[in-house]
């Protein structure tokens, strides 16, 4: 490597290190802040909480095993509500593909679906459904399953019409166009729509968990809030923001090895 | 020689939501086994709809062509590659077989005989991105010829590439055609490379579009297409079919 090339990849290095420590730092210094602005009682400890209240609940939680009860919950219903309402996305993509008037007719509720709070079916699902798991999940799913369809299926019809053609003047029938070109060209499309899901399916069950409050981060953070325990809430909000980090960061990676492989 | 393909009186409209497009009105050609057309016309005169009229994607509005042989396999190359991104070169080469259930042993080898011939057997595992245009674009030629096409269809094959590759991959492509002694029906934009490659060139009118003019190709010693531009006849030609072609600048 030349010398010029050495410098710039070590001016490279060194802005990444500063980057880092700037980030640390600024976690550190709020933390600092937050505790001592709360221990001087100018932000009133019962509202606001404070860093080692909020470790020594994390603390607690975790001895007793609390902790792992209710990241284990909100885990596994966001691994369910994810694979199915992607894997049904997936399936329902591909009908609405084959049968294009049907596409065409229920376009408009679909849009009508999609541009609704969802979080106003609550009610009526817990009512439904009953207030366990199985309605933290469909209120999981109406959240994320119309974007995983929305998104497949246009990956599915925003296909290279040249390619398309291609197939046709070989003579290639409809479920070998979706072999060979539709779901390897959407790929892309599909892996790039799990990050837009996971999200979607994280709000979709906390969500769920705030009406069923039975069990999950969501509970801890309603059941805090009722007990007027905002120590609580803090702990629970921040176990949902190392969760969401992890959970993104894990897609980022599945993403990057998907797309890898062409 | 024998004739291959007869159209007869072939017209075609398309009709949109909002106006009917008349394309084709009544183009009767006759193709010969083994011969290579080359079809000029003006842009948008209708020379693609002409295309996928013949090879079965489309339907002519009124108007017959018939193969003089039976079941006739069709090659049909497009403008673009059109390769597959997520298939090595071996596979892009062996799709048209895949699709078509013809995948036998004999086939194979056959795919793999061309891309050595065509010096693209070492990249059998890359992928179309590691190769340069004109390399893709033989790729696209060997898997329509894996078929072993009874008539080859071009649209515009080297419209992608600049104007060195076009010429190289061209007379590739040229080279092959005459080797393999297949029927093909060209369109080109390009006049030089209309009449540096065929035997014949019809000329197209403006839309809707009907033969104006056929020139069968007479050059002193003919040869291969870079060659044959540098034949004394080719610019009478060219200065032919640039006054029918009536292109105003
Ligand atoms: N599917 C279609 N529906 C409606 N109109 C069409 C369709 N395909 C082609 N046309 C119209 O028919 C006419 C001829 O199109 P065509 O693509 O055959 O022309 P072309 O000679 O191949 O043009 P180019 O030189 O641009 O390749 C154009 O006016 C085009 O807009
Ligand atoms: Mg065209």
């Amino acid at each position: 490597m030349s010398e010029e090339a050495l410098k710039i990849l070590k001016k490279k290095k060194k802005q990444k290190r500063i980057i880092f420590a700037s980030q640390i730092a600024i976690v550190v210094i709020f933390l600092l802040a937050w505790e001592v602005l709360a221990s001087k009682k100018i932000l009133n400890p019962f509202i606001f909480s404070s860093p080692s209240r909020i470790w020594n609940t994390l603390w607690n939680l975790f001895q007793s095993g609390e902790l792992i009860k209710h990241i284990g919950t909100t885990l596994y219903e966001v691994i369910l509500a994810f694979s199915i309402g992607i894997s049904a996305g997936f399936v329902i993509a591909i009908l609405l593909y084959e049968l294009p008037t049907f596409a065409k007719i229920i376009d408009p509720f679909l849009t009508m679906i999609n541009s609704l709070p969802k979080v106003a079916l609550g009610p009526i699902i817990i009512i439904w459904t009953g207030a366990n798991t199985k309605s933290i999940i469909v209120m999981a799913l109406l959240i994320n399953l119309i974007v995983s369809i929305m998104n497949i299926y246009n990956g599915f019809i925003g296909v290279d019409e040249v390619k398309l053609k291609l197939l046709r003047t070989l003579g290639a029938s409809k479920s070998q166009v979706l072999r060979f070109l539709i779901i390897p060209e959407s790929k892309r499309t599909i892996i790039s729509s799990l990050k837009i899901n996971i999200s979607m399916t994280l709000i979709g069950v906390i969500m769920g968990e705030f009406l069923v409050s039975k069990s999950g981060i969501g509970y801890l953070i309603i059941y805090g809030t009722q007990v007027f325990n905002l120590t609580l809430v803090m702990s629970g909000i921040i176990i949902l923001i190392v969760l969401s980090f992890l959970i993104y960061e894990f897609i980022s990676l599945i993403e990057k090895k998907l797309s890898n492989q062409r | 020689m024998s004739k291959l393909l007869d159209i007869k009186h072939i017209s075609k409209n398309y009709i949109t939501e909002s106006e009917s497009i008349e394309a084709i009105r009544d183009i009767t050609l006759e193709i010969e086994k083994g011969s290579i057309t080359t079809i000029v016309g003006s842009s948008g005169c209708g020379k693609s709809s002409l295309l996928s009229i013949l090879s079965g994607i489309d339907h002519a509005t009124s108007g017959e062509f018939k193969f003089s042989k039976k079941d006739p396999v069709i090659g049909y190359m497009l403008q673009s590659d059109a390769l597959f991104p997520w298939l090595t070169i071996y596979e892009n080469a062996i799709l048209g077989l895949k699709i078509k259930k013809k995948d036998t042993f004999e086939n194979l080898e056959y795919v793999k005989r061309l891309l050595d011939t065509y010096k693209l057997s070492e990249f059998n595992d890359k992928y179309p991105s590691d190769l340069s245009g004109g390399m893709k674009q033989r790729v696209a030629l060997i898997r329509t010829l894996a078929l072993k096409p009874d008539i080859l269809l071009l649209d515009e094959p080297f419209s992608a590439l600049d104007y060195q590759s076009r010429l190289a991959v061209s007379d590739d492509v040229y080279r092959i055609i005459r080797k393999e002694g297949i029927t093909t029906i060209m369109v080109s934009h390009d006049i030089a490379e209309a009449i540096s490659m065929s035997d014949r060139v019809v000329v197209l009118s403006k839309r809707p579009c009907h033969v104006k003019k056929i020139y069968t190709i007479l050059l002193s010693n003919k040869s291969t297409p870079i060659e044959n531009r540098k034949a004394k006849e080719f610019s009478i030609y060219y200065n032919k079919i640039w006054k029918d072609l009536d292109i105003n600048v």
